[in-house]
């Protein structure tokens, strides 16, 4: 369970980056892969949160 | 022109009973394919997590598959996609390669917008049908279903188990999340927030297809490694007596699978020019309902042995398999285009369908006991009583009815505020 916690916590700092990079630099940037890999990331998120609350509750 | 047939009502009767064959060819693949792997000493636990668990997905993974094929081939240079660069390939839609292909001088500008077309029409449709399926499932389905059996038990609803909600209806909305997630255009979406003009319809790339597949593998592992009753439950597979027969009856009946979704989508790509109404259109409203049949007839057979909870089950798993396993390896093999309908009406709303009835069973008693509050104060004793006696996990009849009333909302939306895919 804590192994799965910490690969939630760096998920959310990957997330986190990825949209200060957005921020700080633009629309343009690199033809819109850093979008693809916020749904990316946030899609394994999902699936990796859905696996932790799934855990907990039974 | 369809198998020399032209016309849209003859179009219209092969792509049914192309349909109908299709479904039913897949019904005698499972079975026969179930047996031969027993006969060879194919162990349980691997029969459920590929046989079984695909088995009433085959439609729409065929479907997919053939679609996916179509759109590959459709460049007329398929294998140089491969011979891209390995983030382009992973990161690119199959537009932006045909776009290289066509500055490198591999294809012809005619080729590019035939091409082009071709990839947007299918993915619409195929999304369309995989989306369209699983809502005909999680609402008018899962609804008949429970209405059913509450009716055959003589009871009032139908209590699900805790344990059923949290492994198998959860991870449906989940999935349909992933999916919706993936398949969003972060950019154009930025774009609209910041008051800029975007577009919310995105691409699902061979990575999104690659996590699509991956978590359908994990879920299954997890899945198989954790319940001991879903192992027992598929003790009963019939071994075959006669394999090598078997064997080729169910390579037979694939190879009319295979045709079949073929055949299908030759009628849907007339159908789109004929009527103008949208692949996604079209396959929402035909693939959707027809192919969710098998797991209609296995919903009902369970219910007539009375295993309520085989009947849910194989309508559940099922809506976790078509998003995961089928658009998924779908998206891996040429990319998908995802349409703007399905991303602004028919997956969000997929969640809210599959998500409602979760949180109403988890907190039916505390709303319940809410609403009896209000209902005391109007001087409705009588309800008040009623409502504050709501148990959790329990979805009444009328419940399961709301669910079935939810479809023909979402289907009226659909029809008419959502007719074009790409516009």
């Amino acid at each position: 369970m804590n192994k799965i916690k910490k690969i939630i916590q760096i998920q959310i700092i990957v997330l986190a980056a990825l949209f200060a990079v957005i921020r700080t630099e633009g629309f343009s940037l690199y033809n819109g892969v850093i979008y693809e890999l916020i749904g990316v990331v946030l899609g394994i998120l999902i699936a990796t949160s859905g696996i932790y609350w799934m855990k907990k509750k039974t | 022109m369809v198998l020399g047939f032209s016309g849209i009502i003859p179009s219209f009767i092969a792509g049914l009973l192309s349909l109908i064959l299709l479904v039913a060819a897949a019904e005698i693949v499972v079975k026969k394919m179930e047996g031969v792997a027993k006969h060879y000493g194919i162990s349980e636990v691997v029969i459920a997590m590929t046989i079984v668990s695909i088995g009433t997905s085959l439609p729409e993974l065929t479907i997919h598959l053939v679609a996916s094929t179509q759109i590959l081939l459709s460049s007329g240079a398929s294998i140089e996609i491969f011979g891209t660069g390995f983030l382009d390939l992973l990161l690119g839609s199959h537009t932006e390669m045909m776009g290289q292909m066509l500055e490198n001088n591999l294809i012809t500008e005619s080729t590019f917008q035939s091409s082009q077309e071709i990839f947007l029409q299918k993915s619409g449709t195929v999304i369309g049908a995989s989306i369209g399926s699983d809502v005909v499932q999680e609402t008018l389905v899962i609804g008949l279903v429970i209405i059913s059996s509450a009716l055959m038990a003589g009871k009032k609803g139908f209590r699900f188990s805790k344990k059923f909600l949290i492994r198998d209806y959860a991870p449906m909305v989940g999935t349909t999340l992933i999916t919706l997630v993936l398949a969003l255009n972060w950019q154009g979406l930025t774009k609209i927030i910041l008051g800029g003009t975007g577009t919310v319809s995105g691409t699902l790339t061979r990575l999104d297809g690659l996590i699509l597949v991956s978590s359908f593998v994990t879920y299954m592992i997890y899945l198989y490694s954790t319940r001991e009753e879903s192992l027992a439950s598929q003790g009963d597979v019939t071994k075959s007596s006669k394999p090598l027969k078997d064997l080729l009856i169910g390579l037979l009946a694939m190879a009319v699978v295979v045709g079949s979704a073929d055949i299908f989508l030759r009628v849907v790509e007339v159908a789109v020019k004929q009527t103008g109404f949208s692949g996604s259109m079209i396959g929402v409203a035909t693939v959707g309902i027809v192919s969710a049949f098998p797991e209609m007839i296995t919903a009902i057979s369970g219910l007539r042995h009375g295993s309520e909870a085989i009947s849910l089950g194989t309508l559940v798993g099922s809506n976790i398999t078509n998003p995961l396993l089928a658009i998924g390896s779908g998206a891996m093999l040429s990319t998908y285009a995802v349409p703007r309908p399905v991303i602004m009406w028919d997956l969000p709303m997929e969640v809210v369908l599959a998500g409602l009835p979760v949180l109403y069973m988890f907190k039916r008693d505390t709303i319940g006991n809410k609403l009896g509050i209000i209902a005391d104060k109007i001087g409705s004793e009588n309800l008040s009583e009623k409502l504050k006696a709501s148990e959790n996990q329990v979805l009444s009849i009328t419940g399961a009815l709301m669910l079935i009333l939810l479809y023909f909302l979402y289907l009226y939306v659909r029809f008419t505020y959502f007719p074009q895919d790409f516009t």
